[in-house]
């Protein structure tokens, strides 16, 4: 029942007092625009290398941009405790762990998911993107698993927040190279053979590549082994960052970092 | 003679100081090396062979602009934080002496991203770096610091008054690729057979006509994609 409380209780709580991205003038510009300019840029970009159509891109970008919550959320909600000083107190308490962390996933897997949805509205009414009503159902699905494998990988960058005085050097990088080796805007065919590799080991490559044939008309059941494949790599994320926060959490102990700024 | 000092002094401690700077060092360094190389992979695979050389250049001229962004959009709000905001206000030479040759400094970070790019281009895809007319490649490359140093002054007194200034930075950063044809030429935001969606605002981007002289400088067979 403790464990419960912390990963709920303390997960809504960590959210509204860590995301600092959360008044509505940073929201718009930070979670909604920029997604929305990241769309029409690479969708742009795609007319004028004519590789792919506008849907290409659409779905691409309209899934990766959950990485806004899932990666920088995630990042923020942790990284954000050494900031404010809190982050010793934190670790001093007996509160099960996986429900500490945890806790701090569920609302970026939900944030994640609105700024997604608003990514597919926008291509919807600014670019050449109409898929069928019928998909939406399957499209919502498929993002809401690719949304929660990238804050599994979120969960990752942000356990360098326990180890890193800046999170947002990992952070960072992190999404913008999701751009590149998630097959986001170039498909993983025209990338060499290792990046593929790591593509497929990453997040949201797989749930980008079922959203594509599920705009395009394919049924849920044609796409499940990417789906599968996705929620997979989704729950090895959230395993490694576990065990990456506990040893970084050792480590902060015996070097006495937690508390550097 | 003062304010020639006091700008390049100003200019010399901001350059050396957002050097050390986590967050320039991505967006001057890494984040151009990112979308050079994703440009690269996607010109490529689009069959483009000719514009190769532009992707790493295009990349670079994106970096500059994001270090104008960033450096010169949050220049006030770094100033406040670091507590030293008042008495730069206070002290005698006019504030917007002191205001320029820090936004100068942060369109000057870009010089980062467009050697970063060119470097990779050539070392990791072995892009080759023919420049056609070095002089005026350089030349354009000095015009577009020094036009974007000054738009970094409006930007960062016009983000005064919004406090979350970096929300802002995060905002435009596609957008002012988007409309000053960094990577895109004027066309690419036209629909396939739809209707042209744009308006004129690129065409009074400082970095706009700019970028075009410097790719034109690079070779004669890219300009050509750039002349509407």
């Amino acid at each position: 029942m403790s464990g419960a409380r912390v990963f709920f209780v303390g997960g809504v709580m960590s959210y509204r007092a860590l995301f600092s991205w959360q008044s509505p003038t940073f929201y718009i510009p930070t979670m909604l625009a920029h997604p929305a300019f990241q769309i029409l840029f690479f969708a742009y970009l795609g007319r004028f290398s004519h590789v792919r159509n506008d849907a290409f891109y659409v779905v691409g970008n309209a899934v990766q941009v959950s990485a806004m919550a899932g990666v920088f959320g995630v990042a923020m909600t942790i990284g954000g405790e050494r900031w404010t000083q809190t982050l010793a107190p934190l670790l001093a308490t007996p509160a099960n762990r996986m429900a500490l962390f945890l806790g701090r996933a569920l609302p970026q897997i939900a944030n994640g998911f609105v700024v997604s949805a608003f990514g597919f509205l926008v291509g919807r009414l600014l670019l050449n993107f109409d898929p069928p009503l019928s998909s939406l159902p399957r499209l919502a699905l498929i993002v809401l698993v690719s949304t929660a494998a990238c804050t599994g990988f979120g969960l990752v960058v942000g356990a360098f927040g326990l180890r890193l005085r800046d999170v947002f050097i990992f952070s960072n990088p992190a999404y913008f190279l999701m751009l590149l080796f998630c097959g986001v805007n170039v498909p993983l065919s025209a990338l060499p053979h290792w990046m593929q590799i790591v593509g497929s080991g990453m997040p949201l490559t797989h749930g980008i590549a079922a959203a594509r044939e599920v705009a395009a008309g394919a049924s849920l059941s044609s796409v499940s082994t990417l789906v599968w494949k996705e929620a997979l790599i989704g729950a090895c994320y959230f395993l490694a960052a576990y065990l990456l926060l506990r040893l970084f959490e050792a480590e902060g102990r015996r070097r006495a970092s937690l508390e550097l700024v | 003679m003062h304010v020639a000092r006091l700008i390049a002094i100003t200019w010399w401690f901001q350059l050396k100081q957002s050097t050390k700077a986590g967050i320039f060092v991505f967006t001057a360094i890494i984040e151009p090396l990112i979308f050079a190389t994703l440009a690269y992979y996607l010109f490529k695979a689009g069959k483009q062979p000719g514009t190769l050389l532009y992707a790493a250049l295009s990349a670079g001229l994106m970096g500059i602009w994001s270090a104008t962004l960033f450096g010169a959009g949050g220049a006030i709000n770094y100033q406040r934080w670091q507590g030293v905001l008042e008495p730069l206000i206070a002290a005698p030479p006019p504030y917007l002496l002191v205001l320029f040759p820090q936004t100068l400094a942060a369109s000057t970070i870009g010089v980062y991203s467009l050697t970063s790019t060119l470097l990779w281009g050539r070392a990791v895809f072995g892009i080759p770096l023919h420049f056609v007319h070095p002089v005026a490649f350089l030349l354009a490359v000095a015009v577009t610091i020094v036009a974007l140093g000054v738009l970094g002054l409006v930007l960062g007194s016009s983000f005064i008054l919004y406090r979350e200034a970096n929300a802002l930075s995060n905002m435009l950063e596609f957008p002012v690729w988007i409309v000053t044809g960094a990577i895109c030429p004027a066309g690419c935001t036209t629909s396939p057979g739809g209707s042209r969606r744009r308006g004129g605002i690129g065409r009074s981007a400082p970095g706009r006509s700019a970028a075009i002289r410097g790719r034109e400088s690079v070779g004669h067979s890219l300009s050509r994609r750039f002349t509407s």
